[in-house]
């Protein structure tokens, strides 16, 4: 792959830049549009080598398909010959544009070698949280209120709850349970650094008492057609997960094995399946019992799953799945659509603003000088006597009222008469 | 002949961009200038979308997205523009253009 | 009880309106009538002076303080303990002076109106004269040394204003009379310096310049009725004895009743004292002190630590105070500006050369008459100075040409006798003699003054035969015909009878043959020469005596000479041939001053003389100053005294009548009687002529030094070193240089440069700044590509250090 993508881009890029000298060398103007168009493709193959689709269509939709066809429109309007030849050149531009060229492309190249781009690494992202309670304790039920680094996060936080994602700043953060006597059911430190995300599930352990598992959640982009899935073990006994598939006995020996050991408190491995329906099978691996069966659990594509099996308030194991989104795919539509109406939404309202003056703009200045129309009376038209008439035709606002006085149209003597409107 | 570097991207795009200010600097037709300024825009682009995948954050093909709308409409005010300098002077020779001259 | 004591600032103010009236008016009244308010402004001081004189008699003598109205003091200065007001003084000897000042000084400005007719200043003369007599008049009725002294500098003053009053005359007689002015001026200044450093003296010691407190007696022997020299005294040696008696009477101090003490202690007035006891030693006037400190009653203060005794002091003091008096009296060795002042008018002459500015140092030295009693070593120089003075002048006058300087040096001669006799101590007989020479010095010079206009007139008569010039200074003529040179006169006597008779009796008076009013003033200060040598053994007697005695045979000699040369014998010239007399207003003057110089004797007629005492009263002027002096005596008459100075007198005149009678005083070559012998005599009467090279002397040893020493000064060291060196040279040149240096290298060329070559290269940048403003868009592109370029290189530069 190293390799074609090396010759790919030695030759995209290499016959970009002989387009681009063509472009500064051919005089005649329509090559030198062709050249740019060709510039203009060949940078769009550039952008789909790095993974960048959607920019690559933008590319060609904008730039070629209606720039450069603005520019060629332009050229045809003023004719080719219009656009002149050599004539005396500016003194001295030529050799030091020359040498203010090459001096860029020394430092950008002595730039690009020297600088360390890896190291220039933007910061990560700051880290994200979500909480999830299993608490089968009674007072866990409802009204429980979750409390994060002293922030109430979320009220009527109960059984099976799950928190959305939060963001929090990197360091060290107190989780707490507060039932709604407000009694502390749970309490818990959790350290987060830069760029994780993670999941806090809390359940109650040995003997009752609440603990807590930390789960790190993956987010990167899940192909559509895939789901990512994490399977959590919040029982008090090791399980092993088996996908039985369409039909429902399960066959330990046949069917895949999603996850072989889980130790209670224990996660899986992530793992990518196809999306679908899955019927897993939690089996104490212990008694070799069924603890637990998913028929028709729903894994919907582009998404990370966290499957979490825990015991309820009557004390059977009951599953639990909690999606989460998934990044969009790097360089997709998706993924610059969401920028555009989160982050930059307010840049890209004063872009549309600014189409929109360019365009009346563009239409006026386009537009031109109106002659002066005249708006008149067709019967004041007619009325007209033959020396306003002559008038008229002869003088030239645009020359000025003086040039009525010399040569030109003879010249009547201002009579009276039927005065001209305007 | 090693794995493409983004170093390589940054280079093609110093390239585009030194081009496209020769274009300015060097042709008079007006609209050659315009194109080279188009050049630029785009090696800016490249350099922007190589950063953009080197680092994997999408914030550079917005920035892309921007770059070209902006300068699609300047394209068409400036062609506009054009058009209406040739109406009166009949030449779109930049070096005609020296009303500022002083 | 308002008497005419009270009006005694009217004798000084007539005077002063005259001179304002004259001064700022004088022009639009016309000459005719600013002669006559001039001359009436005199006239009426004298009459207040009068007044004054009644008063003071029937004050019973008594001296009169009189506060000057409008004028408060001088200063007034408590903590420096200095009072100095203008205060009159209204005393026997000051109303002696105003009534000589003001009487002989209205017959002046009568005279003066019918002699300056036709002269172009006329108003400002008389405008002048009354600025004297108000000067003089300040002098002498001043109370305190300082305001005397205003006096004393204010008639010099008018001195230098009236010698040098034709001061515009061309040819150089300008210069003549002006430099004749200065050097009266600068000479009286050197006795000024005298009389101011008695006045230092007297202030340091006394710690005032009061004469006498306003309760003050001057004569307390007078005033106790000590002394009394009436009718019935037969006082001649009796006088001195009482006088002896007196001063030890004073000190037992003895009331007795006296009538002057009686008639005012019954009327109610302000008593009056007889006695300084009520008066603290230091409340009294420098005189009252004076006593003290002769007495012993009072200690000397030191000066910059050196302490004088008394005597020491008094002596110091008197001799400063005769410096003065020298100066302005002109005695030797500052008597060489009085023939030079010869060259201002002739009334100018009488009045102030010869009545009464140059005798304001002798009524100084008798005022002081405390002072000079005691101080016996500086009477004896002052009789010194004053006899040889005497003898000298009158040999000088016996050699002289001109009318008026005979009669300059005839003043300065009895000026000599009057000093000589304060230096006797015959302050009465000073002040005798100056009464009556006022009389017939100012009769000669009025005299001389009609005798050269006479000749004047008749030289403008015979050669001109057009209008006569009146009035203006008669000694340089184009032809060089002197009217004032004796030699041109002769035989006026038929010519000018009037002036002629007054003349004769002026020069007998002045000779002192009796019973003109010379012999008797003179005897008196013989006797009193002599008195001093007998009694008291004192050589100083007998040195003045023969001095003096001299001396007026000297003045006989050369005045009859003068009467010679000018009125007997035939006319030497044809202008004295057509001499004619003088106007009324000239002659009547002459007349009157005749008529007091023949009577002016009787003024302090000798006991028992010929029965004149009986007529007019023994010794009048004695009685009346010695209220006021204090060591005023009678002067006696020793008769074999008087009979060998009337004999030598008449031989004198006899001698004269035989070498210059018949007219054989001057020959043919223009030689005088003596000098044409060419024996000793006449080597004499060429020394007498030369003025003794006096002048030359000082001018040798004074002048040209002097000049020198000025001439160094103001050419070398002024002129030469500090204008044209240091100020053209130096400081204007490196001045002119500096500034020039700052100007044009600095200024112009760093400054404006600087500041044009800023201009100059912000012009030029921004010409070639403005070759980037092409309009090229290209260019503008690639100026921003170039400045992107080096933000790029800059930016990465740290990066580039840093990660290699």
């Amino acid at each position: 792959m190293t390799d074609l993508h090396f010759w790919l881009f030695l030759l995209v890029g290499g016959s970009a830049v002989a387009a681009a000298v063509g472009m500064l060398l051919l005089r005649n103007a329509v090559y030198s549009a062709l050249c740019l168009i060709y510039i203009m493709g060949a940078l769009a193959l550039l952008f789909l080598m790095l993974d960048a689709p959607f920019l690559a269509l933008v590319q060609v939709a904008v730039y070629a398909g209606a720039v450069m066809v603005l520019f060629l429109f332009v050229m045809m309007l003023l004719g080719n010959q219009a656009i002149s030849a050599g004539e005396r050149e500016i003194r001295g531009l030529p050799i030091i544009a020359s040498i203010a060229a090459t001096l860029f492309i020394l430092v950008a190249g002595l730039a690009i070698q020297s600088g360390d781009v890896d190291s220039r690494a933007p910061p990560p992202s700051p880290p994200q949280l979500r909480v999830a309670q299993y608490l089968p304790a009674e007072a866990a039920a409802e009204g429980v209120e979750l409390w994060i680094g002293g922030i109430e996060t979320a009220a009527d936080f109960g059984y099976g709850s799950v928190s959305a994602f939060t963001t929090l700043p990197a360091g060290q953060h107190t989780i707490s349970l507060v039932a709604a006597d407000g009694s502390r059911l749970y309490e818990g430190d959790v350290t987060l650094a830069a760029g994780e995300s993670a999941s806090w599930l809390i359940y109650a352990g040995e003997g009752g008492a609440p603990q807590a598992t930390r789960i790190t959640e993956d987010g990167s982009h899940v192909s559509l057609r895939e789901s990512r899935v994490a399977l959590v073990n919040l029982s008090d006994r090791p399980l092993a997960v088996y996908d039985t598939g369409s039909d429902r006995e399960l066959d330990p020996a046949r069917d895949p094995l999603w996850a072989a050991e889980l130790a209670p408190g224990g996660a899986s491995e992530k793992r990518l399946t196809e999306r679908g329906s899955v019927d897993l099978a939690f089996v104490d691996l212990a008694t070799g019992e069924t603890m637990l069966r998913t028929p028709v659990l729903e894994l919907a594509g582009g998404q990370s799953t966290l499957l979490v099996a825990a015991a309820d308030a009557t004390g059977r194991t009951v599953l639990h799945d909690h999606p989460a989104e998934t990044a969009d795919a790097f360089g997709s539509p998706a993924a610059v659509g969401h920028s555009l109406f989160r982050r930059y939404l307010l840049p890209f309202e004063m872009i549309g603003v600014l189409l929109l003056a360019a365009l009346v703009g563009g239409i006026i200045v386009a537009q031109g000088q109106r002659r002066e129309v005249r708006r008149r009376d067709v019967r004041r038209r007619v009325a007209r006597t033959l020396a306003a008439a002559i008038e008229a035709q002869v003088a030239d606002p645009a020359v000025g009222s003086a040039a009525g006085e010399t040569t030109g149209a003879a010249q009547l003597p201002p009579s009276a008469g039927v005065a001209d409107g305007d | 002949m090693g794995a493409i570097q983004i170093e390589h991207y940054l280079m093609l795009s110093a390239v585009l961009f030194t081009l496209g200010v020769l274009g300015v600097l060097l042709r008079r037709n007006a609209i050659l200038v315009f194109m080279s300024v188009e050049l630029m825009l785009n090696a800016a682009n490249l350099a922007l979308v190589a950063f953009a995948r080197h680092w994997g954050q999408s914030d550079g093909h917005v920035f892309v997205f921007f770059v070209v709308t902006v300068a699609a409409a300047e394209v068409a005010v400036g062609l506009a523009l054009l058009v209406t300098i040739f109406r009166t002077r009949q030449s779109i020779n930049i070096d005609e253009l020296r009303m500022m001259e002083g | 009880m308002v008497t005419f004591l009270d009006w005694a600032p009217l004798v000084i103010l007539f005077p002063l309106l005259g001179f304002i009236a004259n001064l700022f008016g004088g022009a639009r009244l016309g000459r005719r009538y600013a002669g006559w308010l001039a001359t009436g402004a005199a006239a009426l001081a004298f009459v207040v002076s009068l007044l004054l004189l009644v008063a003071l008699r029937e004050n019973g003598y008594q001296a009169h303080l009189q506060d000057f109205p409008l004028l408060g003091h001088w200063f007034d200065i408590p903590t420096a303990n200095l009072r100095i007001g203008w205060q009159l003084r209204v005393d026997t000897l000051s109303v002696t002076m105003m009534l000589v000042v003001t009487g002989v000084g209205s017959l002046i400005h009568l005279y003066a109106i019918g002699y300056m007719t036709g002269d172009s200043a006329f108003v400002r003369f008389f405008a002048y004269l009354n600025l004297f007599l108000v000067f003089m008049l300040v002098l002498v009725s001043a109370n305190n040394f300082l305001m005397m002294f205003v006096g004393w500098e204010g008639v010099g003053l008018c001195s230098y204003l009236l010698i040098g009053f034709w001061w515009d005359q061309r040819g150089g007689e300008g210069w003549r009379n002006s430099n004749a002015a200065r050097k009266a001026f600068i000479v009286n200044r050197v006795g000024d310096f005298g009389l101011l450093m008695a006045m230092f003296l007297i202030f340091w010691q006394f710690g005032t310049l009061d004469f006498y407190a306003p309760t003050e007696v001057a004569n307390v022997a007078w005033a106790s009725g000590a002394t009394h020299h009436s009718a019935d005294d037969h006082a001649t040696d009796d006088g001195h004895a009482a006088d002896a008696n007196e001063d030890e009477h004073e000190a037992a101090d003895d009331h007795t009743d006296s009538p002057a003490s009686d008639a005012h202690g019954e009327s109610g007035a302000p008593a009056v004292h007889t006695t300084n006891e009520h008066l603290a030693t230091h409340e009294r006037g420098v005189f009252g002190q004076a006593e003290a400190l002769i007495a012993g009653e009072l200690p000397v203060r030191a000066f910059a630590g050196v302490r004088l005794s008394a005597e020491g002091l008094v002596t110091l003091i008197t001799l400063f105070l005769l410096l003065g008096a020298i100066g302005k009296s002109a005695q030797i060795p500052l008597f060489v500006w009085l023939p030079d002042a010869m060259a201002g008018p002739t009334p100018v002459s009488a009045l102030i050369h010869a009545a009464t500015m140059v005798t304001a140092g002798v009524y100084m030295m008798v005022r002081a008459d405390v002072l000079f009693y005691e101080a016996a070593v500086t009477s004896f120089v002052v009789a010194i100075i004053g006899a040889a003075t005497a003898l000298t002048a009158g040999f000088i006058a016996l050699g002289q040409w001109d009318i008026k300087r005979v009669l300059a040096y005839s003043t300065i001669s009895q000026l000599g006798f009057m000093v000589a006799a304060v230096g006797v101590g015959a302050y009465v007989a000073a002040m005798f003699h100056l009464v009556t020479h006022a009389f017939f010095k100012a009769l000669l010079f009025l005299g001389s003054g009609s005798v050269i206009h006479g000749v004047e007139h008749g030289h403008h008569h015979v050669h001109d035969a057009h209008g006569v010039h009146e009035g203006e200074s008669t000694s340089h003529h184009e032809d060089g015909f002197d009217p004032q040179d004796m030699r041109n006169m002769g035989g006026l006597a038929a010519r000018m009878p009037l002036t002629y008779l007054t003349y004769l009796i002026g020069t007998l008076a002045l000779a002192g043959v009796f019973p003109l009013a010379g012999f008797w003033s003179k005897d008196e200060i013989l006797a009193d020469a002599w008195r001093l040598g007998i009694e008291k053994a004192e050589l100083s007697g007998y040195l003045t005596l023969g001095l003096l005695l001299a001396a007026a045979a000297m003045t006989a000699f050369y005045m009859w000479r003068q009467v010679e040369l000018v009125f007997h014998g035939r006319a030497r010239s044809e202008a004295a041939a057509a001499a004619p007399e003088s106007a009324y207003t000239m002659t009547v003057p002459l007349l009157i001053l005749a008529v007091a110089s023949v009577l002016g004797g009787m003024l302090n007629a000798p006991h028992g003389v010929l029965g004149l005492d009986r007529l007019f009263g023994a010794h009048s002027l004695t009685n009346f100053l010695e209220a006021t002096v204090r060591h005023a005596h009678a002067g006696s008459f020793v008769f074999w005294l008087a009979a060998l100075a009337l004999g030598l007198a008449v031989l004198a005149i006899l001698s004269a009548r035989s070498i210059y009678g018949q007219g054989r005083g001057v020959s043919e070559t223009g030689e005088d009687a003596l000098q044409a012998n060419g024996n000793l005599i006449s080597w004499f009467w060429q020394l007498a002529n030369r003025r003794l090279f006096w002048d030359e002397f000082y001018e040798c040893v004074f002048l040209r030094p002097y000049q020198a020493l000025a001439r160094f000064f103001a050419q070398t060291i002024d002129w030469d070193f500090w204008h044209n060196y240091v100020h053209d040279d130096v400081l204007r040149a490196g001045f002119n240089a500096a500034g020039g240096f700052l100007a044009r290298p600095v200024d112009m060329g760093l400054v404006d440069g600087a500041v044009n070559g800023v201009a100059r290269l912000i012009q030029s940048l921004s010409a070639r700044l403005r070759r980037t403003q092409s309009g090229y868009v290209r260019a503008y592109a690639l100026a921003l590509f170039l400045g992107t370029l080096l933000i790029v290189i800059l930016m990465l530069l740290p990066l580039a250090g840093s990660g290699g």
